[in-house]
């Protein structure tokens, strides 16, 4: 006795995509998957931030009193501009919700530049930070600041690695942005232009969630 | 199942909305800047978290539409949550209790 | 009877070099993961080879004892990132998962292919450190050793498994996708067979855990290259913090390696019982519990290692109730064992010999779990032995009986069932004979990862090794005779073990798009005794 009875392939006709019977099915696919996607982010971030807390609350004050080498004014410059990042992606998502491409291809752009801003900024202060002698790596010169330089060593370490992964991070938001403002001037995505935009939106956020953590964290510990 | 969904094609975030999160979210940093700078010294570690806090839902909530999603999208992001207080929890659990003579 | 096509069949839809290694379809991806997974294998055994040739003698007499530390190293790297951990769910899953949902594909198939390239080049590299001298620092890569002062190809290795680790987490990512969205109508979650209830588990293990690794390897490396020094003592560090991550990771990993085997036993043991599986639910949920409980008892792998008394005492606690989920499933086989209808084909007797096997694996990790008798056994050949009873006597005896099982539906045809049964049989045998004296060794104090030991010790290492000939053996005939029936074996139909399951309604080797139609399901899964014979 056959478990099992066959359909005509009309869920073909009707528009199937790939595996897919239908758009809607894709769209949730795709937003589960980068959902899930960012669980796995977090995790990846959550380790970093662990390893921060570890050593937080071993060295207590010497390890916070470190963050006074950083410039609490480009670090909250910085925050400033990847919050009003969110917000010009979030106008992109609804332009592109409303099939305006060329207005979505503009706030994408926008988006983009925000983000170039902002690692520009960033190294400009890596670039200082190196300058005064706070990179503490092998020959580099560490000029530890204060009195304790086993935990400012590993604040700055902490500081340099989880700005350095968020930035790689922000550097592939602003790639991934760039390449669908383009594809969308040049008409090249599909009369569905929306997905890209709203997956490429939900990892944009989340990478801005995770410099809203470390803004605190590393700027503002020692105040 | 898919009528949170069905409601997300069709359901265009006003620019108002979206607006006035990202007002919010800015006065929130300023907030969170000024606290630092006040001049007692105990709990600004956890205003600062706590508004961090803040900022992260006004962004997961209205940027990234998570209000609108459905239960499993829900359920990722908790566990994602839930996953790093396990990591950060059990491994602290192990620095916080340990006895040591120079203390 | 559905007619076979052999023009429309995957195998033989497209022939050119490009049609394969540019496929998105989930069943040559499987294969590719075949092809790259064997030659990681046979790799690392015979690393393994050389330990055990070495170990026959108390001397250090085969090779230094720097290479040996290389050998066991390498030996632990690939087989549990290159072989064990993508095994079951990169070939049986990926070949099987849209089958057994009745979808055409996976949810991402461009995601599949990219990940199987993500693998190859993870591989790359670890091969490439195997050149340049290999690693001595064990798998473990324990700071400050790896990353102050080992002076072998660190780097190198702990980025081919940086790489190879998102290949881990995009298929995770995707069979979690897939099972949610593509799954057949009629096909509810209490009627998914159990396979890929144990897929889904794997998968959210693949997704949360892995990427702890990833930035762990990271930071080995940085602290490697840039003299960090955050688990560096003499720098302010904590060597224990790696621990921790390390093991976050690692635990859960051993469940990434031995849940789809459960699940391989599942699905076998009910076709050759010819009966449903005994408490379905509870072993669809102990799946889940052994994936989310995994995860909260990893500080028993460090209790000599520095940690609080405090976190040794929680941590051991919770290993004990562990156990739990994995005990009600191997109680439940049991039970559909009984007053089934038993048929003793090669699959059966590998999920045989993995209950068996897998449960004393299993019982011996309470004795490691219980604090006070781990300080005496840990870092011998207790533990060697236990962790080889679950991931050879479990893992890979369910790996191979999947690989039996579903042959004909993979290849179109049968291999030789006798050699099967002959093979599976010594692979039994074999493997008891070498690793259970190294439970007895290491319980009398023989320290694991030594290059020369005490004589008192040498006759239990001389019988492992006997018994390694013969288990290699076991790995080597099936790689003849599957081989062989690859291409010449006899034409199997679509369902010549008369299974259940979505994936033996359609033909072997099954068309490119899997079904002809959309199958709709209306009945539970292994609803054995309806079936004829």
């Amino acid at each position: 006795m056959p478990i099992l009875n066959t359909l005509d392939d009309q869920v073909a006709a009707s528009g199937a995509v790939g595996q897919f019977p239908d758009r809607m099915e894709e769209r949730h696919a795709s937003f589960m998957g980068m959902w899930a996607f960012l669980a796995t982010e977090m995790l990846f971030f959550g380790a970093l931030f662990t390893a921060y807390a570890v050593y937080r609350i071993h060295y207590g004050e010497a390890f916070t009193q470190t963050s006074k080498v950083l410039s609490v004014f480009w670090g909250a410059a910085n925050t400033a501009i990847l919050l009003v990042s969110s917000l010009t992606v979030a106008h992109a998502v609804r332009a592109s919700r409303l099939k305006r491409k060329a207005e979505c291809g503009l706030w994408l752009g926008t988006s983009a530049l925000l983000g170039l801003l902002f690692l520009g900024i960033k190294i400009m202060e890596w670039a200082t930070d190196a300058r005064e002698g706070h990179l503490p790596w092998g020959s580099l010169g560490f000029n530890p600041p204060g009195l304790h330089p086993e935990a400012e060593r590993i604040f700055l370490n902490l500081y340099f690695i989880m700005t350095g992964i968020h930035g790689l991070h922000l550097f592939i938001g602003i790639g991934l942005l760039v390449s669908l403002a383009v594809r969308m001037r040049r008409n090249r995505l599909s009369d569905a232009p929306e997905l890209p935009v709203e997956i490429a939106g939900l990892y944009w956020h989340f990478v801005d969630i995770v410099w809203i953590f470390l803004y605190p964290l590393f700027y503002l510990a020692g105040r | 199942m898919f009528s949170s969904l069905k409601a997300k094609m069709s359901d265009v975030p006003s620019a108002r909305t979206l607006n006035v999160a990202g007002l919010s979210l800015l006065v929130l940093l300023a907030l969170t800047t000024a606290v630092a700078y006040l001049p007692f010294s105990h709990g600004k570690l956890i205003i600062a978290l706590g508004i961090s806090w803040v900022k992260m839902l006004v962004v997961a909530l209205v940027f990234m539409e998570l209000r609108q999603a459905g239960k499993t999208i829900w359920v990722f992001a908790i566990a994602g949550f839930l996953w790093i207080a396990v990591l950060a929890g059990l491994t602290l659990a192990d620095f916080l209790t340990r006895i040591s003579p120079a203390g | 009877m559905i007619a076979e096509n052999p023009t429309k069949d995957y195998l033989h839809a497209g022939h050119s070099v490009s049609s394969w290694l540019g496929t998105t379809d989930h069943k040559r991806i499987a294969l590719l993961y075949l092809f790259s997974i064997t030659g990681f294998f046979f790799l690392a055994a015979a690393a393994a080879l050389a330990i055990r040739i070495e170990l026959l003698t108390p001397e250090g007499d085969f090779v230094s004892a720097e290479t040996y530390n290389r050998l066991f190293t390498i030996h632990g790297v690939i087989m549990i990132w290159f072989f064990l951990i993508p095994s079951i769910p990169t070939v049986l899953g990926n070949f099987l998962l849209p089958l057994m949902l009745g979808a055409k594909d996976l949810a991402f198939p461009r995601l599949n292919l990219a990940s199987w390239y993500i693998f190859l080049i993870g591989g790359l590299f670890t091969l490439a450190a195997l050149i340049a001298g290999g690693v001595d620092t064990g798998w473990t890569f324990y700071p400050p050793y790896s990353t102050h002062f080992a002076e072998s190809a660190v780097v190198l290795t702990a980025t081919g498994i940086f790489i190879a680790g998102f290949s881990s987490i995009i298929t995770g990512l995707n069979f979690i996708v897939t099972i949610h969205t593509l799954r057949a109508p009629g096909l509810t979650w209490f009627r998914l067979p159990l396979f890929v209830w144990t897929l889904y588990a794997t998968s959210l293990i693949l997704a949360l855990a892995t990427p702890v690794l990833a930035i762990l390897l990271l930071l080995v490396a940085v602290e490697r290259i840039g003299g960090m020094g955050i688990f560096n003592p003499l720098q302010g560090g904590d060597p224990l913090l790696f621990q921790h991550l390390f093991w976050f990771y690692s635990h859960p990993a051993v469940y990434i390696m031995i849940l789809p085997s459960m699940g391989v036993v599942s699905e076998t043991i009910t076709c050759f019982a010819r009966k449903r599986l005994f408490g379905y639910k509870s072993t669809a949920f102990a799946s889940l519990a052994i994936a989310g409980y995994g995860f909260l008892v990893w500080g028993h792998h460090m209790f000599t290692a520095g940690q609080s008394a405090y976190s040794s005492l929680i941590f051991s606690a919770l290993s004990f109730l562990v156990a739990i989920p994995s005990a009600i499933k191997v109680f439940n086989w049991t039970a559909t064992l009984y007053k089934g209808s038993i048929s003793l084909d090669t699959p059966m007797l590998y999920a045989l010999g993995f209950i068996g096997l897998f449960t004393i694996g299993g019982l011996t990790g309470l004795f490691l779990a219980a604090l006070g008798l781990d300080v005496h056994i840990h870092d011998t050949y207790f533990v060697v032995a236990h962790f080889h009873y679950i991931m050879v006597g479990g893992a890979v005896m369910g790996y191979m009986g999947g690989i039996h099982f579903w042959w004909p539906k993979i290849s179109g045809r049968r291999y030789n069932e006798s050699m099967g049964r002959f093979t599976a049989i010594i692979t039994f045998v074999g493997f008891n004979l070498t690793f259970f004296p190294q439970f007895l060794a290491g319980y009398l104090g023989m320290p694991r990862r030594y290059w020369q030991y005490d004589p008192s010790f040498q006759a239990y290492q001389f019988m492992s090794t006997l018994g390694a000939t013969v288990l290699g053996l076991g790995y080597l005939f099936p790689l003849v005779y599957l081989g062989w029936s690859f291409f010449r074996g006899p034409r199997a139909g679509a369902n010549p073990w008369e299974a259940a399951g979505l994936e033996w309604q359609t033909p072997s080797p099954p068309p490119k798009h899997n079904f002809s139609g959309t199958p709709v399901v209306n009945e539970e899964a292994y609803a054995y005794p309806e079936y004829p014979g």
